[in-house]
């Protein structure tokens, strides 16, 4: 993997010729906003009417709408439990989860200047792993699971930035090596869970859960991932110029009156909440992370101000797709992870080939 | 006593689909006739032929390894779960086996068989993973004289137990009742083949009797059944390719989930809705699950087999009766009656207790019955009733 800085990354300037045309491009961008907003949702209402229990889709548009209040509607008790107890919770949790995850991919590529890494790669989905799985094995309560996963995500980006720090410094290679470092003992760990286990009853439940998969969605979880998202997104949400002024550079930040460190602290701790809550309710989901932020600097460019909002609905669309296909595909649940890395790995590759076109490859 | 291997290259395919293995290998003629020889030493080995010296006794597998004993084994190390407690109920005591699969153990911790043989608490499971990967040295530790070991997942888990010397068979587990197999060839490995005749003849007689009993019964006749194969943290439901769906058809009933070709697979919810079960069986590897937890489940609500309250939890005796087990029969007559009361009256108290004397020689004490049969448990469920009538 090579850990050379890609060549600069500059935020798109705001230089105005004329203040018309910054109207313009305002309106042609927040249009583009609501565009995409529309299509998350168009996504998530045909997914609410796919499934492997056939149900109308104007039934489907029936039950959301009678459960607003708008209309009384005759559709059968099946047909309204599918529909908002299994898909609904379901597609949102899915749809935050690949918000959460384009998010912070995005946010972490900026900040190691680096367009390989996501959350995999700095050890938070290994740690929150680990912790999930010690959480199923000593505990086995859905809470316990969720904070030991969250713990452990936050343990392993302190470890490696711990490891990482030379003189003071973390430098960009150190952090991504000790990243891989890190990553490699925690799967040890959890490997080492998975054999002391009891193969009756705990196993089966830690590999079920780390192997990814939406299937036992409920409310009560789309709770907890809902508190994770909305912490992680205020925190990257509130640093966004922030993460523009660090991907110039560790030398160029310091010099704009960036304090690196805390700044870089406060953005790992925000990906471990979010990354963590998502491993806590779906298991890990690779490759979405690391793809749909690429995806977004192709549309919006590398100013993490729309890049991060970007990658975020790219993430909950996709996620909302690929999640879709692993419940409709066959009469058996496809593991999603299975799913985003058939998916990811292409579309991977061939962004990589337009990379030095777009985003990072300017200047 | 030595293992030889003779050549059976179809070994590697027959957990998917023996029709498909066989077909794969017939255009070879030399695979076909060593096939043949093998079958024929297999069935000779099974029938008890004695061949070579005159105690010698070769024993030989569905798979065609074969091994050579100059005395019954005394030392066995059943790797596979389902042969633990078969090592038990063939010999009729628990001084056969040195070690077995931790999923095994803690079934005979959790059954009959912990109180049946108290030294079974000792036993040790550090041999066999939760793969089916052998810890060779473990393994050497327990000194066997005779290792059991699944012929269907390659090499990687058998060639370890050859190099160290140790003698082994195999078996298969396929979406048949493969049982029917091991016991002859445990029978002669123990040196008890009229026990091994006798516990091969009551299942088959079982199934015989209860197959005649379905003689006639039409498609509509026959109750739609989704048997999980875990519920709670996960959905997984038995699929076609399993004992236990050839078990729900053969005891009358359709597995819904036939269409789905694994063991088992994990399913949506809105999966088991589509499929609508008029009843739903619940596996006993997770021993606290409850026909309850189904009832209270929001999402399960409109199930049939939910507002009728036909959701059952399988019984465990000394092993769990949903598996290819030697109380197996015990397990079919619950089955064939809870699919077909109309058809079926068994009396479970003379039953498991006659099964109980003759497999491990032990009469279960007067409570077991309920406990094994999951009275508390099931007693909210239709029909349940009958089975604690006795």
């Amino acid at each position: 993997m090579s850990v050379s800085a890609p060549s600069e990354a500059a935020p798109q300037s705001v230089a105005p010729a004329s203040i018309g045309l910054v109207w313009a491009r305002t309106a042609l961008a927040s249009g583009g906003w609501l565009l995409g907003c529309a299509a998350v949702a168009v996504i998530g209402i045909v997914a609410l009417g796919l499934g492997r229990y056939a149900i109308e889709p104007l039934d489907v548009i029936r039950i959301l709408l009678s459960r607003i209040g708008f209309i009384e509607t005759d559709v059968s008790d099946t047909a309204r439990r599918v529909v908002e107890l299994v898909r609904a919770p379901r597609i949102l949790s899915a749809a935050l989860a690949g918000a959460i995850l384009g998010m912070t991919g995005a946010a972490l590529q900026g900040i190691f200047r680096n367009p390989l890494v996501g959350p995999q790669i700095i050890g938070v989905t290994s740690g929150a792993s680990f912790g999930g799985a010690l959480a199923i094995l000593l505990v086995g309560t859905t809470a316990a699971t969720v904070g030991f996963a969250f713990v452990f995500g936050l343990v392993a980006v302190f470890l490696v930035y711990t490891i990482a720090r030379v003189g003071g410094r973390a430098p960009v290679l150190m952090l991504v090596l000790a990243g891989v470092v890190v990553s490699a003992a925690f799967t040890a760990f959890v490997s080492l869970i998975k054999y002391v286990a009891d193969p009756n009853d705990t196993l089966p439940a830690i590999v079920y859960w780390l192997m990814g998969s939406f299937a036992t969605a409920t409310y009560d979880k789309l709770f907890i991932l809902t508190l994770a998202v909305l912490g992680s997104v205020l925190v990257l949400h509130a640093l966004r110029f922030r993460i523009n002024i660090m991907s110039l550079g560790e030398e160029e930040a310091t010099a704009l009156g960036i304090r690196v460190e805390p700044t870089r602290w406060a953005i790992l701790a925000a990906v471990a909440l979010g990354v963590a809550g998502v491993v806590s309710v779906a298991g890990v989901v690779g490759w979405v992370g690391l793809v749909m932020p690429h995806l977004a600097r192709m549309i919006v460019g590398p100013d993490h101000r729309k890049l991060l909002p970007a990658a975020a609905l790219a993430g909950a669309g996709y996620l909302i797709i690929v999640d879709t296909l692993a419940r409709t595909m066959s009469a058996a649940e496809i593991p999603i992870g299975i799913l985003t890395a058939l998916v990811g790995a292409p579309v991977f590759a061939v962004l990589l080939r337009r990379l030095h076109l777009k985003g990072w490859g300017r200047g | 006593m030595s293992p030889q291997h003779s050549s059976s290259p179809s070994r590697q395919d027959v957990e998917i689909n023996p029709a498909k293995a066989e077909a794969k290998f017939i255009p070879n003629k030399i695979v076909k006739d060593t096939l043949l020889v093998a079958s024929f030493l297999g069935l000779a080995a099974i029938a008890g032929a004695t061949i070579g010296k005159a105690d010698d006794v070769t024993v030989t597998d569905v798979n065609g390894f074969s091994v050579t004993l100059t005395e019954p084994s005394q030392r066995s190390a059943p790797l596979p779960p389902p042969l633990g407690t078969f090592a038990i109920a063939i010999p009729g005591d628990a001084d056969h086996l040195v070690t077995a699969h931790p999923w095994s153990k803690a079934v005979m911790m959790l059954g009959s068989l912990a109180g049946y043989f108290p030294s079974l608490a000792d036993l040790p499971t550090g041999a066999v993973g939760g793969g089916f990967a052998p810890n060779i040295e473990e393994l050497l530790a327990t000194d066997p004289d005779l290792v059991f070991q699944v012929g269907f997942i390659g090499d990687d888990v058998l060639a370890p137990i050859i190099a160290a010397g140790l003698p082994v068979l195999t078996i298969n587990v396929t979406a048949n009742d493969d049982a029917m197999d091991w016991i002859p060839m445990m029978g002669a490995a123990y040196g008890v083949e009229d026990r091994a005749d006798w516990i091969l003849s009551w299942r088959k007689e079982t199934l015989a009797s209860i197959t005649q009993t379905l003689a006639g019964l039409g498609d509509e006749d026959r109750p739609t059944v989704a048997h999980l194969a875990r519920y709670g943290d996960a959905l997984r439901v038995v699929g076609g390719g399993h004992f236990r769906s050839w078990q729900i058809e053969a005891m009358g009933g359709v597995n819904v989930a036939s269409e789905v070709p694994q063991r088992s697979a994990e399913i949506s919810a809105e999966q088991l809705i589509a499929w609508d079960p008029e009843i739903i069986l619940l596996n006993a590897f997770q021993p606290d699950l409850m026909p309850q937890m189904v009832y209270d489940d929001p999402v399960l609500q409109s199930l049939a087999a939910v507002r009728e309250r036909r959701v059952y939890a399988f019984p465990v005796g000394g092993d769990r009766w949903e598996a290819p087990v030697a109380e197996s029969p015990l397990g079919w007559m619950w089955l064939s009656e809870l699919l077909h009361p109309d058809r079926f009256r068994w009396d479970y108290t003379a039953e498991i207790t006659a099964a109980h004397e003759m497999l491990y020689g032990q009469t279960p004490p007067p409570n077991a019955i309920g406990r094994m049969l999951k009275l508390d448990a099931n007693q909210g469920s239709t029909g349940y009733e009958r089975f604690s009538a006795f």
